[in-house]
């Protein structure tokens, strides 16, 4: 029996042989090239070369943002000398005290570290008894923790030198952001490359553990501005890291926001490197430098655009923010894409939580994205206008009369009593009542088409995040979201510019459209990536960048009859140039350098009707305002799907305050809750047009949140602007 | 009865008949190994050579005079003491839960003077002198029940040693247990339905029983051909090495202390551990194939010498050591190859380690003083 069971034994094991035999085969010999290849690449030390990130630059050239090295001196705790230290404060001209003091600071980090490390591996709870063992010799913690039960003293000492050795074998850094000459006075010395024998081994390292460090910053010669376009760069994710999809190192840095995103790939360049091989061999490839980025911005026109809106900001108090766009209207280029309030691209990730937590939003770029979309207003009408003529709803003759209402009662009013006004005048004026005529008899359908053909609705495609789409609405769409059947009003409302949402680039770029008869251009920043090493012309000239522009082709085209232009372009002009008592904008006339065509535009935000709900709830709840608690924001957004909505702030009792939604729900609120939503009640003030009247090559629009009324608070900052471009 | 030295030895038996044989495949391991640890214990980035081999050919002297008195000593007085032993084993176990000694986070060892002497080693040889005992001494009834007894004997040590936590070395008694029982005439059927309840414990065993960097082991393993980037640097670092440097051996190898993945210190532990790396990246192919068939034939003629034994008791314990060792071989070549998860079990006669060596010759002896002896019990 035994015997038996011997033999099946012996089977076993001759069998289990000759598998590992097999498996060793084809490790060594089937594959014997691909590991050999692995065991060699281990043995080669890469020593990455990082490429200069490429520059972005505005139309003329200027340097806009740039990469330039950064020098960081780098103590070893472990391997610096005093003799070291004293040449270095000469070098600095520090007094060695301060320069100590900072060393010893790294070594109690280090030591600090040590001790965490040692609790770990020793799986020691992090104690008070570790804390207390903090400032006691090794030897003592030694001999205390021998006591207890976990290691032994010596296995502690052990643990502690490998550590030890470990921490102040690495660098730390010291002084940050050095000068460029401290840093090359400092290798020279450190490296002797100014005496003969620097090959030499003997060479005594005068600063032996004091290293420089090499790195790179990004840089903004123009200060401030613009931070929304050109974005920021940041450290590489774990994730991303992890992800190995663009080969990213540890320490590299990544766009994060607006170009320096879009356009990461073209920035980087490629990264090169040094191998040494212990074999013997080494060799160098060399870094390719990122592309530079040459926009269509004008970084001064840009500058003025910002200082004005700034400035008009901190005079109108109730202004929460503003953006100011102009657009070249033939070829779409951006020429300014200004927004305010701005954050500051240096504090970035200190004050981020103040800036979210900032009911002014300062990292919203007003220009093409808002939390609370506002409509046109009035600018809508010149669009409206060019429909309705092209529609044969009205011509040059018509007249309609206005007596500062529409209705005796109701809430269809006008600005002014203009009397029986015509096309022009009604444009010029701004009149509401032949609008609201306009905006019953296109309908809502045709109201839609109108907006579309002015690129309403839809994204312009400009090279950055975030931008939105807006809005135009429908009776299908209002169904939908608000629940709610179409009146004829909502097409008054419609006519006037109201109802519809959207971002001042698109009215820019409408106004473009009408500037050039038809064309609706395709807005872009990014007017040419030029190689690294690219001699730039002193001056910029068609010539020399033909070959390198993109070709942006215009959206679409619109051909309706020549006069129909003509006629609304005239009531722009009258806007400026129109009598006193009826133009809207004659106040700005005697500020202008040129002859503009334009428009005004009072969005109505509605005295007591104020949208604190909308779509913006459920995507950006990052840039709400704290106006309401957090539960009763989740409670309104779980009762409107998340939809756009508007609600009413009423008094109900002494120092009771509600807010009261669409669907009849009432919410308590704060009195000092309630004024933060009425400063919201103020309009939003537009001015948008195209200079010069003749041969037009500009267009503008200029967008002061809860600025008031259109003429006052945007168009002095179009003014500058203007002014500025025809200097 | 008192034992006896050199009682009924027949050292022609033991030195020149198969015992002769098992002691020069072994004697030739142990110089491959010590040839070996020698490369595997410089460092070039260190330029320092740790006198590892030095060490290991202290430790075989020393062991050779060990098991001269093994061999000397008349393996019949431990089989009938073989409770005691048993007991002195387990009795070892405890004393090192208590005032053993700790590493790395486990507490394997009792210190004796100067030396460390992990005691799970003894429980190897006790458990393997207790089964062959009981085993060869059982009545047997029939039932399954035949079984607990065994498996229980067994089980208690592997107990202790999880708890200290040894994984590795715990999991070693169950081939002995597997082995020695199927030899001795068990129903097969009894066999078939433990080995089939033991698999369905292992599934929650693995959840719930292992720790973290174990289960991680066996994912490696597992998922060795799909690693990211960091655990190719961190878990799985072992594995991706010590594959390289079989790789990189070939069919020739690199040559007796010219291997990269061994001299510059990409291979983890292989003085010990991955020592078979070492040999499989300087020897290549021809080498790793050399030192197989070494141990196949080792074991081969170990198994030969139990078949050729009269006595069940005696062929149990033959069966019982070559178990130990065979496994400890399997498990560690297939582990630095990838077919098995990484464990902590050094490969007998050429893994650096003192007292692996110590126990795994003295149980090697333990085979010789019974090849000398089996004449004389046959004619007890």
């Amino acid at each position: 029996m035994i015997k038996q069971r011997i033999k099946v034994i012996t089977i076993g094991l001759l069998l289990a042989f000759p598998g590992i035999v097999l498996r060793l085969f084809y490790l060594q010999v089937v594959h014997h090239p691909a590991y050999a290849q692995e065991a060699t690449r281990n043995l080669e030390q890469y020593q990455a070369i990082t490429p200069n990130r490429g520059a972005i630059r505005d139309c003329q050239y200027r340097l806009m943002v740039k990469t330039a090295p950064d020098y960081h001196i780098s103590v070893q705790p472990g391997k610096v000398t005093d003799s070291a230290l004293k040449e270095l404060g000469k070098l600095l001209s520090l007094p060695i005290e301060e320069i100590i003091e900072k060393v010893e600071a790294c070594q109690a980090e280090c030591d600090r570290k040590i001790l965490a490390d040692l609790a770990r591996e020793l799986k020691i709870p992090p104690s008070e008894d570790m804390k207390e063992l903090g400032g006691k010799s090794p030897e003592a913690m030694a001999g205390y923790l021998e006591k207890s039960k976990y290691a032994s003293a010596r296995h502690i000492m052990k643990t502690y030198r490998r550590l030890k050795q470990d921490y102040y074998r690495r660098k730390y850094p010291l002084f940050k952001h050095v000068s460029h000459k401290t840093a090359m006075e400092l290798a020279l010395r450190k490296y002797a490359w100014n005496t003969e024998d620097y090959h030499a081994a003997s060479v005594e390292d005068r600063f032996s553990g004091l290293e420089i460090e090499h790195t790179v910053a990004r840089q903004y010669p123009l200060g401030n501005t613009m931070v929304h376009i050109l974005g920021r760069v940041g450290p590489v994710s774990r994730d991303e890291y992890l992800a190995q999809e663009k080969d990213f190192r540890m320490q590299d840095i990544a766009g994060r926001e607006g170009l320096e995103k879009t356009y990461e790939e073209k920035l980087r360049g490629s990264r090169g490197c040094s191998v040494n091989s212990r074999q013997g061999y080494d060799f160098t490839e060399y870094p390719r430098d990122g592309m530079d980025l040459v926009l269509t911005i004008d970084a001064e026109a840009q500058k003025v655009a910002e200082e004005s809106l700034d400035l008009m900001l901190a005079e109108t108090p109730t202004a929460t923010g503003g953006a100011a766009v102009v657009l070249d209207a033939t070829s779409g280029e951006i020429v300014v894409l200004a927004t305010s309030p701005r954050y500051e691209n240096d504090a970035y990730p200190k004050k981020y939580q103040e800036w979210l937590a900032d009911p002014k939003r300062p990292l919203e770029n007003r220009a093409i994205e808002n939390s609370y979309p506002p409509p046109p207003g009035s600018v809508f009408k010149i669009m409206v206008a060019l429909y309705a003529l092209h529609h044969n709803y009205t011509d040059e003759h018509r007249g309609i009369t206005c007596r500062g209402f529409l209705k005796e009662r109701g809430s269809f009013a006008c600005t002014h009593v203009h009397g029986t006004v015509d096309l022009v005048d009604a444009i010029a004026g701004s009149c509401n009542i032949y609008f609201y005529t306009m905006g019953e008899e296109i309908g809502p359908q045709g109201l839609a088409e109108c907006a579309r053909i002015f690129g309403f609705g839809e994204k312009c495609g400009v090279e950055i995040d975030g931008e939105q789409t807006g809005l135009v609405p429908t009776p299908d769409w209002k169904k939908r979201a608000l629940r709610e059947e179409w009146y004829p009003g909502d097409s008054r409302m419609f006519g006037i510019g109201q109802r519809i949402e959207v971002t001042p680039l698109q009215v820019a770029r409408a106004m473009a459209m009408v500037a050039t008869r038809g064309t609706l251009p395709r807005a872009h920043l990014v007017k040419a990536v030029y190689p690294p090493d690219y001699d730039y012309p002193a001056e910029s000239s068609s010539d020399n960048e033909i070959s390198l522009v993109a070709y942006h082709p215009p959206v679409h085209t619109w051909s309706i009859e020549e006069k129909y232009w003509d006629l609304v372009h005239e009531g722009m002009r009258l806007v400026t140039e129109g009598d006193s008592h009826l133009a809207t904008g004659a106040k700005l006339r005697n500020k202008l350098k040129v002859r503009i065509a334009s428009k005004t535009g009072t969005a109505e935000v509605g005295k007591d009707q104020v949208p604190i709900f909308n779509v913006s709830l459920v995507h950006r709840q990052d840039l709400e305002s704290e106006i309401l608690s957090a539960e009763l924001r989740e409670e309104f957004a779980q009762n409107h799907n998340g939809l756009s909505t508007r609600a009413t702030v009423k008094k109900t009792d002494e120092d009771k305050w509600q807010i009261d939604d669409r669907f009849r729900q009432y919410f308590l609120i704060t009195r000092e809750q309630a004024i933060e939503i009425r400063t919201k009640a103020e309009d939003h003030a537009w001015f948008a047009g195209f200079f010069p009247v003749e041969g037009p090559r500009y267009s503008f629009a200029v967008f002061i949140e809860h600025g008031g009324y259109g003429g006052q608070s945007a168009g002095p900052v179009a003014v500058d602007i203007i002014n500025y471009l025809y200097r | 009865m008192g034992f006896k030295f050199k009682s009924n030895f027949s050292g022609r038996e033991a030195f020149f008949g198969l015992g002769g044989i098992a002691m020069l495949l072994t004697g030739i391991l142990i110089m491959i190994g010590i040839a070996s640890i020698y490369s595997a214990s410089y460092s070039v980035r260190s330029g320092i050579l740790l006198p590892y081999a030095k060490k290991q050919l202290m430790w075989l002297l020393f062991s050779l005079a060990v098991c001269a008195g093994i061999v000397a000593v008349d393996y019949r007085w431990l089989l009938k003491n073989a409770f005691w032993i048993y007991a002195i084993g387990v009795a070892f176990l405890l004393v090192t839960a208590v005032i053993g000694t700790a590493r790395g986070g486990s507490r394997r060892w009792i210190k004796i003077g100067p030396l460390l002497l992990q005691t799970s080693e003894i429980m190897k040889l006790a458990i393997i002198i207790a089964l062959a005992r009981m085993l060869s001494k059982q009545q047997r009834t029939g039932s399954i029940m035949d079984l607990m007894l065994p498996f229980g004997v067994t089980l208690l040590p592997m107990l202790l040693i999880v708890l200290q936590p040894d994984l590795g070395t715990s999991l070693v008694f169950i081939p002995i247990l597997l082995v020695m029982v199927f030899a001795s005439g068990v129903p097969i059927k009894h066999l078939v339905l433990v080995i089939l309840i033991a698999v369905n414990l292992s599934l929650p065993l693995y959840h719930f029983g292992l720790h973290d960097y174990q289960r991680k082991r066996v994912q490696m393993f597992l998922f060795q051909s799909n690693m990211t980037r960091e655990e190719k640097q961190g878990s799985g670092y072992h594995l991706v090495q010590s594959k390289i440097a079989h790789g990189n051996g070939g069919t020739l190898g690199r040559g007796w202390r010219h291997g990269t993945q061994n001299r510059y210190g990409y291979l983890p532990e292989r003085h010990t551990d991955f020592i078979f790396a070492v040999i499989g990246e300087e020897r290549g192919f021809t080498g790793t194939t050399v030192v197989l068939l070494l141990y196949a034939s080792l074991y081969f003629t170990m198994l030969v010498m139990a078949y050729t034994t009269p006595v069940p008791s005696m062929q149990l314990m033959i069966l019982g050591i070559t178990a130990l060792l065979t496994t400890q071989t399997i498990v560690n070549t297939c582990m630095t190859v990838g077919m098995a998860p990484i464990t902590g079990l050094p490969l007998p006669f050429l893994s650096y380690g003192g007292s692996a060596l110590l126990f795994n010759l003295a149980a090697l002896a333990l085979v010789i003083s019974i090849a000398g002896r089996k004449d004389a019990v046959r004619s007890d």
